[in-house]
């Protein structure tokens, strides 16, 4: 089956609709999920930020609280600076989130000069620790978180700040200030702070689940880094520290917002990967310290993207499913199709009864199959019938064929007769238009009356030849006792007449010509006229003529009598070759005919006669002979001066067709030397050289390749007239006609390139004036003849006695 | 209807002369071919067919003319014929034979052919 079978090509077309299908709903898909997730996205994003943010402020506002709380504990009543110092120490233990508190009392209300201001703290390893600030700084009152304090009046928190030889870490401070009432209204007594370790706000925002990219970063208000990535340089301003490739402006503008107590967010480059990134800065609400997140939507759409390799992994399973089912589901369908398509095949080879697949489907295959069946079966029928009526065709030319051999052999020679009698040569040709024809001739000797008669039955094919036997018969019946034509024809006339009811009728030329007084007696029977050739010169013989034979009886048929020389020559022929039509449906006519006839009056009645069938032939120029055609030449001559024969045994023939009969020693050396005998006196010895050499090549010829089968022989038969001779030679073997069949050698090469042999063909056609083959009764009939020097000059020798 | 051949070699003009005397048929031509092979064998440059007394020649017998023109062009030696009655000649003429093999009218031709072979040998 070829790759473009109908069940491939829907597999093809449908699995092509699947996959189209399959990759919209998937891009469909894509974008609604990827709208859902992005959404999701952000919405995690944004709570995860809220509850950061919650977290780290409820942890700075835990630490706000304890510090007011224990600054308002401090001012209701005034404490030793031992109780003091004990209620910061129980402040610092209980909260386990603040790294230190201090407790710094206003210059003014301490005893001691250097002040008072203890401060507990937690080193990294070990218990609390003490140490009074007013010993380890001077002037505590005049720090930043001191002054700063003292001077808003307000709470306040420091900017991130290393602790360099205190808690040695990264903190920041609240500042508490600590009034009391009096006089003036309220005196500031001291300040009381803690320290917050940033390290814990690190540790919270390193637990965030932002993905593999994402991070967390915890700003000052200055824009410094105080708790980020385990990574990250602590603080160290984040717009010296974006990565390469980043925006400082967009960074910028986002602090900006924060600063203003503004969340904001925006896409960004994505730091060492590709996609889409997005930060978010909000800023704390008790801080003010920027919160930023990054965070990659791309890493976050990931899970997207492998649900949909996976989906687009099952449709294509699924779509090669489908495509082998479809491919199956057609395949069933279109079983009785292909089955079709090989008993198709098979019947275009002749197999006619091929058998059809079956199926019990009433769908349009099987409505084909039913119908092919039928087709089968007409063809089948028809083909049988065709192959009847060629039989019965054939059955019929086989019987026509026979008919002809039949008809032919009514006529004299079976239709071509070469007779060379003493005073006259008798040629004679009949070709029938169809395989059996209405044509016939026949002719008689008896003494010196020779009896010629030419007929021409109405009508061709099967009823004319069986009219034309019967006239044949008749005349033969007839003729043995008749001396005149025209009682002849009388007597034929009435025997046809009788049960001719299908009105068939014959035309007849009857003519007796006495060899002795050379008169020719004829009558016609609506004959076309004979032509007499004198001198060159052809006429149609003028005609007294009766009716056509067989219409009506009693007819007379007049006499006509005409006083021949021996120079004449009669011929004598049928409408066919007058009436003879070319392509332009121009007959030959009589006239023309004629004029060819003169012409060939030199010529030798042989080659008279080929040559006029020949004319007539070149005049029909390939146009189908539309009638029988019978030629009969006749000519008048002198008694023939020799007539002998001479025959040659067939040698032992070859074993194989390929292999050449040699021709035994001694063959040809008597041939020759009997040739030279008889035609010694007639001959000059140049014409007799050239007679013996076309004999010898004929002859050697036969021998060689005529596979001639024991018990034959070649006869060789010489006819010497006044003014030709004739050469005939008669072999009994294989079908060859020299003539045409012979590979004649190319003549003219250098000696190297000649082909040794092939040269006795060319010898016959040069050395002869006409060569004629027949195949006759299972011979080969080579005829020669060879004008004689002194015929070249007939015209002008008087033959007449 | 017989043939007699006879060979004349002439060493000094490496010449044979090969006389054909009566009828060169199928039946001759056998025997001759056999003589002529003796003729060929004596290796002359140049082997003459004397036709003088020729009367008769078939294809026979101008193929074993063929043969032999073949076997001494391929020895680079020469064929001749010599003599040819007009008969003869025709037949020669008819089928176009040997058209490269010398021809000689008569034995002076002959002689005038041999001179002038014998004048290019030495200027060589």
């Amino acid at each position: 089956m070829s790759g473009h079978s109908l069940a491939t090509r829907l597999s093809y077309l449908l699995a092509a609709c699947i996959a189209g299908m399959a990759l919209l709903t998937t891009l469909v898909d894509y974008q609604l999920s990827r709208r859902v997730i992005l959404e999701q996205v952000a919405a995690d994003t944004s709570r995860i930020i809220n509850d950061t943010r919650y977290d780290l402020d409820a942890q700075l506002r835990g630490v706000e609280q304890a510090t007011r709380l224990f600054a308002q504990l401090l001012a209701r009543q005034q404490y030793a600076p031992d109780e003091i110092k004990q209620q910061l120490r129980i402040m610092v233990e209980s909260r386990t989130d603040i790294f230190g508190g201090a407790v710094a009392v206003a210059p003014a209300y301490t005893a001691d000069y250097a002040g008072f201001a203890p401060y507990y703290y937690r080193p990294p390893s070990g218990p609390l620790t003490y140490l009074n600030l007013a010993e380890s700084m001077s002037n505590y009152s005049d720090q930043p978180w001191f002054k700063d304090t003292a001077n808003t009046g307000r709470p306040h928190w420091s900017e991130p700040y290393y602790d360099a030889g205190g808690g040695e870490t990264l903190m920041a401070t609240y500042s508490v200030p600590l009034y009391r009432a009096d006089t003036n209204g309220r005196s500031l007594i001291g300040v009381v702070t803690t320290d917050l370790a940033l390290t814990s706000l690190s540790s919270q925002l390193e637990g965030l689940q932002l993905g593999e990219a994402g991070f967390a970063l915890l700003l000052s208000r200055r824009g410094m880094i105080i708790a980020g990535p385990a990574n990250a340089l602590l603080m160290q301003p984040l717009l010296n520290m974006l990565p390469a490739g980043q925006d400082p402006q967009v960074w910028q503008t986002l602090l900006d917002s924060a600063a203003n107590a503004m969340p904001n967010s925006s896409p960004v480059p994505c730091i060492r990967q590709d996609g889409d990134c997005l930060v978010h800065m909000t800023p704390l609400a008790t801080t003010g310290w920027p919160l930023g997140v990054y965070y990659s939507e791309t890493e976050m759409l990931a899970p997207l993207r492998s649900l949909l390799l996976r989906m687009a992994l099952s449709e294509l399973a699924s779509l090669m499913l489908v495509l082998v089912l479809v491919h199956f589901l057609s395949r069933q369908l279109t079983r009785p199709l292909a089955a079709l398509v090989s008993v198709t095949d098979n019947i275009a080879r002749g197999y006619l009864d091929a058998p059809l697949p079956r199926t019990p489907r009433d769908d349009e295959v099987g409505r084909l199959v039913r119908s092919f069946a039928a087709m089968q079966r007409n063809l089948r029928e028809h083909i049988a019938k065709l192959q009847r009526e060629t039989a019965s065709r054939n059955r019929l030319e086989g019987e026509l064929d026979a008919a002809r051999d039949i008809q032919y052999a009514m006529i004299p020679d079976a239709g071509s007769t070469r007779v060379y009698r003493e005073r006259v040569s008798l040629w004679a040709e009949l070709r029938p238009a169809r395989s059996v024809g209405g044509d016939f001739y026949w002719y008689r000797l008896a003494g010196q009356q020779l009896l010629i008669v030419v007929g021409d039955v109405s009508d061709k094919g099967v009823p004319a030849a069986l009219f034309m036997s019967r006239a044949i018969t008749l005349l033969q019946q007839h003729a043995a006792t008749a001396s005149d034509p025209s009682l002849l024809m009388a007597a034929l006339n009435d025997e046809l007449c009788e049960g001719n009811d299908n009105c068939m009728f014959v035309t007849l030329f009857c003519g007796i010509i006495d060899l002795d007084s050379l008169v020719l007696r004829f009558a016609s029977g609506g004959h076309t006229p004979a032509s007499l050739v004198r001198e060159g010169q052809s006429i149609s013989l003028d005609q007294d003529t009766g009716p056509a034979l067989g219409l009506q009886d009693e007819q007379d048929f007049p006499i006509n009598e005409v006083q021949l020389k021996a120079t004449d020559r009669l011929v004598v022929f049928t409408d066919g070759i007058d009436e003879a039509f070319n392509p332009a449906k121009e007959q030959l006519g009589l006239d023309r005919f004629n004029q060819l006839l003169g012409d060939g009056y030199a010529q030798v009645i042989e080659q008279a006669g080929a040559e006029a069938l020949m004319a007539v032939e070149r005049h029909a120029d390939g146009e189908a002979q539309s009638d029988d055609i019978t030629l009969l030449l006749l000519d008048l001559m002198p008694a023939k001066t020799k007539d002998a024969c001479y025959q040659i045994p067939a040698p032992a023939a070859a074993k194989t067709s390929t292999e050449v009969t040699p021709v035994a020693d001694g063959t040809i050396g008597p041939l020759l030397d009997w040739l030279q005998a008889q035609t010694a006196g007639p001959l000059s010895d140049a014409a007799q050289g050239e007679l013996m050499l076309v004999t010898e090549e004929a002859v050697t010829n036969a021998i060689r390749y005529g596979r001639l089968a024991d018990d034959s022989a070649i006869a060789i038969s010489l006819v010497v007239f006044p003014d030709y001779l004739l050469i005939q030679i008669s072999d009994p073997g294989i079908a060859f006609n020299p003539l045409e069949e012979a590979k004649g050698a190319e003549l003219g090469l250098e000696t190297a390139a000649a082909p040794i042999g092939g040269l006795g063909v060319h010898l016959l056609k040069t050395l002869t004036d006409h060569q004629s083959y027949q195949r006759q009764a299972d011979r080969n009939i080579l005829r020669l003849t060879k004008t004689l020097p002194s015929a070249e000059e007939k015209h002008g020798i008087d033959h007449s006695h | 209807m017989e043939l007699t051949t006879h060979i004349d070699l002439d060493a000094d003009k490496s010449l044979a002369r090969v006389a054909l005397i009566g009828s060169l048929n199928t039946d001759t031509a056998p025997g001759f071919a056999l003589r002529l092979d003796e003729a060929i064998a004596a290796e002359m440059d140049l082997t003459v067919l004397d036709m003088a007394e020729l009367d008769y020649i078939s294809s026979a017998g101008l193929r074993v003319i063929f043969k032999a023109a073949k076997q001494i062009k391929g020895a680079e030696r020469k064929l001749a014929a010599a003599n040819r009655k007009p008969h003869i000649d025709k037949v020669f003429e008819i089928l176009k034979a040997l058209p490269d093999i010398a021809v000689f009218a008569d034995d002076s031709e002959m002689d005038e052919y041999l001179t002038a072979m014998q004048d290019q040998v030495r200027d060589e």
